[in-house]
């Protein structure tokens, strides 16, 4: 339940589930515990939060503690003295990504769903390929023989 | 007596028309280079590698036989039966021996018609020089774009034999270099040279490949290539797994051949992107739908660019 509420919260939840969700919330009383707490967390991280300063450091502190999704704890960032700083940057960071999604679309590049990373062919041409390329067109005997036996 | 003259008779005209048109020379090169019995050493140049190789060719019958053995490095022959070519490879401990598809080497290089060549290519002759000491006279192919390169024939005079080849780019840098140091005509032989030398302190292994046919329903199109290439075999081999197959497709215009692989990635095998040369090679590798295309051959890079990005998949 705790997981779905966040998924709400996070625009991650399709309209089918969300009626039965509010059902839900409504009528047991630790629901609305987490309802409120995944509101407040939402609010503050949005810097809608209009209570006291001290539960807003609680809850960034908290925010701080928990692991990051690209590895590790961020130790090294404190969201709470960051935060203000770090939202002045987002109407910025928005306008990139809709430069770059247009970019990608006017240059038709195709985006993996998948990240892979890539080798450049320059760095390791694959001598298997070269043997077989070889073996049925060079003109020369030479590459016709030798390169059909590094295989 | 009478049909060695009726055939002296149509050579020396052949010849004679072949002095007024390239295209008619080189089909003569064709044929002779196919039909006529010569011995001789080549040397072949790529970039600064240069190896010397022995040459034997021969028409007995019907068949045409070739053996060409290898003078530098690991000992290693060629022995080629009409289209059957069998090649001999020495490693440090065995005589790997390989069945091959048929070859287009040296002189037996040129097609056997020119009809392809004249849709890409302009033909002239060039003075009259000397190779091998032979009196040889020049044509030059030159592309009418600038997707493949120009190729320098040094024709033989007397037998029309290709005796030199020269293969530059539109810099007018040599890429490659084939020419005989020394050759002959041999009137009359029989077939007693048409067998491997034998080095009986190695074990011989054959090197066979899986047969898959190369008639599979394809997932994809090639479109946009460029003017005067055309698929001339495709090769399906496979690769790790029973449904992993490597997709070969050789396109030529005549002289130049272009490989185009496609082949899926295995799971943790990083895709290749770019362009890269080697030697006097060009490879351009694109990836796409779990697909790695590769496109690899002694032609400008913007042509084996071309042909990687002419694929599209259904």
């Amino acid at each position: 339940m705790k997981e779905k509420i966040s998924s709400l919260f996070d625009n991650e939840i399709s309209e089918r589930e969300l009626d039965s969700l509010i059902n839900d919330v409504t009528k047991k009383q630790e629901n609305q515990k987490n309802w409120m707490y995944y509101q407040i967390t939402r609010d503050v991280m949005r810097g809608d939060f209009v209570s006291s300063t001290k539960l807003k450091d609680k809850i960034m502190d908290a925010i701080d503690a928990e692991p990051t999704q690209l590895g590790g704890f961020s130790s090294s960032m404190n969201s709470n003295a960051t935060l203000k700083s770090q939202f002045n940057y987002w109407p910025h960071l928005f306008g990139f990504v809709v430069v770059l999604g247009m970019l990608f679309t006017f240059m038709n590049v195709n985006i993996q769903t998948e990240t892979a990373p890539v080798l450049l062919v320059q760095d390791d041409i694959p001598s298997e390929i070269l043997s077989a390329h070889y073996a049925h067109t060079a003109s020369t005997a030479n590459y016709f023989v030798q390169t059909g036996f590094n295989e | 007596m009478l049909r060695t003259f009726f055939l002296s008779l149509f050579l020396l005209c052949s010849l004679a028309h072949a002095q007024d048109d390239p295209w008619q020379a080189l089909m003569q090169a064709y044929d002779a280079s196919h039909n006529l019995n010569y011995q001789g050493v080549l040397q072949a140049q790529h970039l600064k590698d240069v190896k010397s190789m022995e040459i034997t060719h021969a028409k007995y019958g019907d068949e045409t036989y070739t053996r060409i053995n290898l003078l530098d490095g690991e000992p290693s022959e060629i022995l080629t039966k009409g289209k059957s070519t069998i090649v001999y490879g020495s490693t440090d401990d065995n005589v790997v021996i390989q069945k091959r598809d048929a070859n287009h080497l040296f002189p037996a290089i040129l097609p056997n018609s020119t009809e392809q060549l004249k849709q890409v290519y302009q033909l002239n002759f060039g003075k009259v020089d000397r190779v091998a000491d032979r009196k040889a006279q020049i044509v030059v192919l030159m592309p009418n774009d600038d997707y493949r390169f120009f190729y320098h024939f040094w024709l033989d005079k007397q037998t029309s034999i290709p005796l030199k080849m020269i293969v530059s780019d539109h810099n007018n840098q040599v890429v490659e270099q084939t020419s005989f140091t020394k050759v002959k005509i041999l009137e009359k032989t029989d077939l007693a040279w048409f067998k491997p030398n034998i080095d009986l302190s190695k074990k011989y292994v054959m090197k066979e490949e899986e047969s898959i046919p190369s008639n599979l329903p394809r997932f994809w199109e090639i479109k946009q290539i460029p003017k005067g290439f055309k698929e001339v075999s495709s090769k399906v081999s496979r690769i790790g797994g029973p449904n992993i197959l490597n997709h070969h497709m050789v396109f030529s215009d005549g002289l130049a051949y272009i490989s185009l692989f496609i082949q899926p990635l295995t799971k943790g095998q990083k895709p290749r992107v770019g362009n890269a040369t080697m030697g006097v090679t060009n490879v351009s590798a694109r990836y796409e739908n779990g697909y790695q295309i590769m496109a690899v051959g002694s032609v400008p890079i913007k042509t084996v660019e071309t042909f990687s990005n002419a694929v599209n998949f259904n």
